[in-house]
């Protein structure tokens, strides 16, 4: 009992000092390159974290959810271009927006099984981006085809730099993130603890079991998708405002949509810190072959996650989570003193 | 009138006729079997009873009430559970998961979800076997986990599609104790299984069919004696003694 409670205090402890690593990290690292290294790491885990929310519970492969982020970044950017409607509000409309998209398609396609629904969502993903490149106006709004948007630069006091979401320096961008993926990684510990999460992990897993257990396996599917697009185009938003300009074949592409599955297969699917753990180990990886290779073999690191994946599916199928959390569980052991048995 | 009753039920895969007009009537509190030759169409049945076909033809009432393709977790929630002969564990989850998910439908709350899901598991003996995964059990113990997780629904009839099947002797024994403790506990059984020495001890009536059509109902020794189901079992030959 003593040394149970030990245990917890310690792992507590670690989690205190790994997070206050995390919110002091720009404090150290002052250099600008590794900033936006680490905002785009944080980037890819928290859209990995949202996309894990039907990836990983559903039992399905969405390789399409570029198309949410770039609902995400269209429309809060437009409506401010339009109507100076302020971002983080248009990232709601972004959200039920891509939510609303994100059913329309899932309700057909979350009843196909396997790569059917790999398949659908990829063509539904590449088909949003010939759209967009192909249409110049929707209605009022500007869309400018394959151009892009450039997001108009309005510089003020803090407070409107706060309000149109748009900052001089990197460092608020790294908290906005950060806090958004705080958000999506509760959001999963919370839903994973309550009914709908046994039930869309259930359904995921075994579809007619599930349903002989009194489950909608179809209508629970369909909730975690909008939740998982609602969630994702949030990130649209984020990528239009750090960037100010982005443009379909860069944020509607596939490459973009693999990545997301890429991150989550490697760390592990269906599981809350495997996409942070999948973006934190390929990442870096990435932004290094993309700052020095680019230029000789440009989508190195794609072959290089194919990889690391064949790799990883070879020898940890449930991906990394698994042997890290039992490090993590033999650490805590070691410096408790107490072998614990596992815990369901 | 009856508990369940199964009226002219046909269930038709394009030419074939799986199920043809089969009709059972099933009383409350009975354990009734379902028996026949392997490509009879038990399962089939079963899964127009469960939701999972809709029938071609014909109608099931419950209680009264028709449940005519229903869906079949809308048939789960008039408090009929199933097992399947294949058993279907959520294999990465640990067995109490497995557990809780049958007994959040009549519970949102998951703490005492997972208190029920224990007692449940302790009724089936697996209550030390709470935190073990699902892929890690034995054959008995799956079958047993598909029972429990079924019974977790708190379910009024209970539908058994071959929970016998691969075990020991000694395991069937267990598992036949454990039928006529769910039947005492007021709940109405319709199994089908392959085992004669379990089915014939167990079941108050069985009904026999074959190539889809009912052949007979009737009690154990009825059946046992009845010159069809033999020649329905062992060929013609056998039929003449």
């Amino acid at each position: 009992m003593n040394a149970s409670s030990k245990r917890k205090t310690i792992d507590t402890i670690l989690k205190i000092v790994l997070a206050g690593v995390v919110f002091t990290l720009p404090l150290w690292m002052t250099s600008p390159t590794y900033l936006q290294i680490l905002i785009l790491l944080f980037f890819y885990a928290y859209l990995t974290t949202c996309w894990n929310l039907v990836g990983g519970f559903a039992g399905v492969l969405p390789l399409g959810h570029s198309a949410y982020v770039g609902i995400g970044a269209y429309t809060s950017t437009v409506l401010f271009m339009t109507y100076g409607l302020s971002p983080w509000l248009g990232m709601f409309v972004g959200g039920i927006i891509a939510a609303i998209v994100g059913l329309i398609i899932g309700i057909p396609t979350l009843k196909l099984r396997g790569a059917y629904f790999a398949l659908s969502t990829m063509a539904f993903g590449e088909g949003v981006r010939v759209l967009v490149e192909n249409t110049m106006k929707i209605g009022p709004f500007e869309i400018n085809g394959p151009r892009g948007i450039s997001v108009p630069l309005k510089v003020g006091t803090p407070m409107e730099n706060l309000f149109n979401y748009q900052f001089v320096d990197k460092l608020p961008y790294y908290y906005i993130i950060l806090i958004l993926l705080c958000i999506a990684i509760f959001i999963t510990w919370f839903v994973s603890r309550i009914r709908p999460g046994y039930y869309i992990i259930a359904g995921g897993e075994e579809p007619e079991a599930a349903q002989a257990l009194g489950i909608n396996v179809a209508r629970y599917k369909e909730m975690f998708m909008a939740l998982s697009c609602f969630l994702t185009a949030f990130a649209g938003t984020f990528y239009a405002q750090l960037n100010l300009y982005f443009f379909p074949k860069g944020i509607l592409s596939l490459d973009f949509s693999f990545e997301l599955a890429f991150i989550a297969l490697i760390g592990g699917r269906g599981t809350i810190a495997g996409p942070v753990i999948g973006a934190l180990l390929l990442r870096p990886v990435g932004e290094f072959s993309r700052i020095y290779l680019s230029a000789v073999l440009p989508g190195l690191h794609l072959v290089i996650y194919g990889l690391v994946l064949i790799l990883v599916m070879l020898f940890q199928p449930r991906g990394l989570v698994e042997p890290l959390t039992r490090f993590y569980n033999w650490i805590l052991d070691k410096l408790s003193g107490e072998r614990k048995e596992v815990k369901a | 009138m009856a508990y369940l009753e199964i009226n002219n039920v046909s269930k038709h895969f394009g030419g074939l006729k799986a199920v043809d007009e089969v009709s059972i009537k099933i009383e409350k509190g009975q354990i009734y079997g379902l028996i026949g030759p392997n490509g009879a169409g038990k399962s089939t049945l079963f899964n127009c009873v469960a939701g999972t076909y809709a029938p071609t033809s014909g109608t099931i009432l419950y209680k009264g009430e028709d449940i005519t393709g229903s869906k079949p977790w809308n048939v789960c929630k008039r408090k009929i559970a199933r097992t399947f002969q294949i058993v279907k564990p959520f294999q990465s989850k640990s067995v109490l998961y497995n557990t809780m998910v049958g007994a959040f439908i009549n519970t949102a709350n998951t703490s005492e979800a997972k208190d029920r899901a224990m007692e449940v598991l302790k009724r089936f003996q697996l209550g030390n076997k709470w935190n073990i995964l699902a892929k890690n059990l034995t054959i008995a113990d799956r079958k047993r986990l598909e029972i429990a997780r079924a019974m977790a629904t708190e379910p009024e009839m209970f539908l058994m599609d071959e929970s016998m099947a691969g075990l020991r002797p000694n395991e069937v024994d267990e598992t036949l104790d454990e039928i006529r403790k769910i039947r005492d506990s007021g709940v109405t059984i319709f199994m089908i299984e392959h085992i004669m020495r379990a089915i014939m001890s167990v079941s108050d009536k069985i009904t026999v069919i074959q190539f889809g059509k009912k052949i007979m109902d009737g009690t154990p020794q009825e059946v046992s004696k009845d010159e069809r189901v033999i020649k329905a079992y062992l060929g013609e030959s056998y039929g003449a003694a």
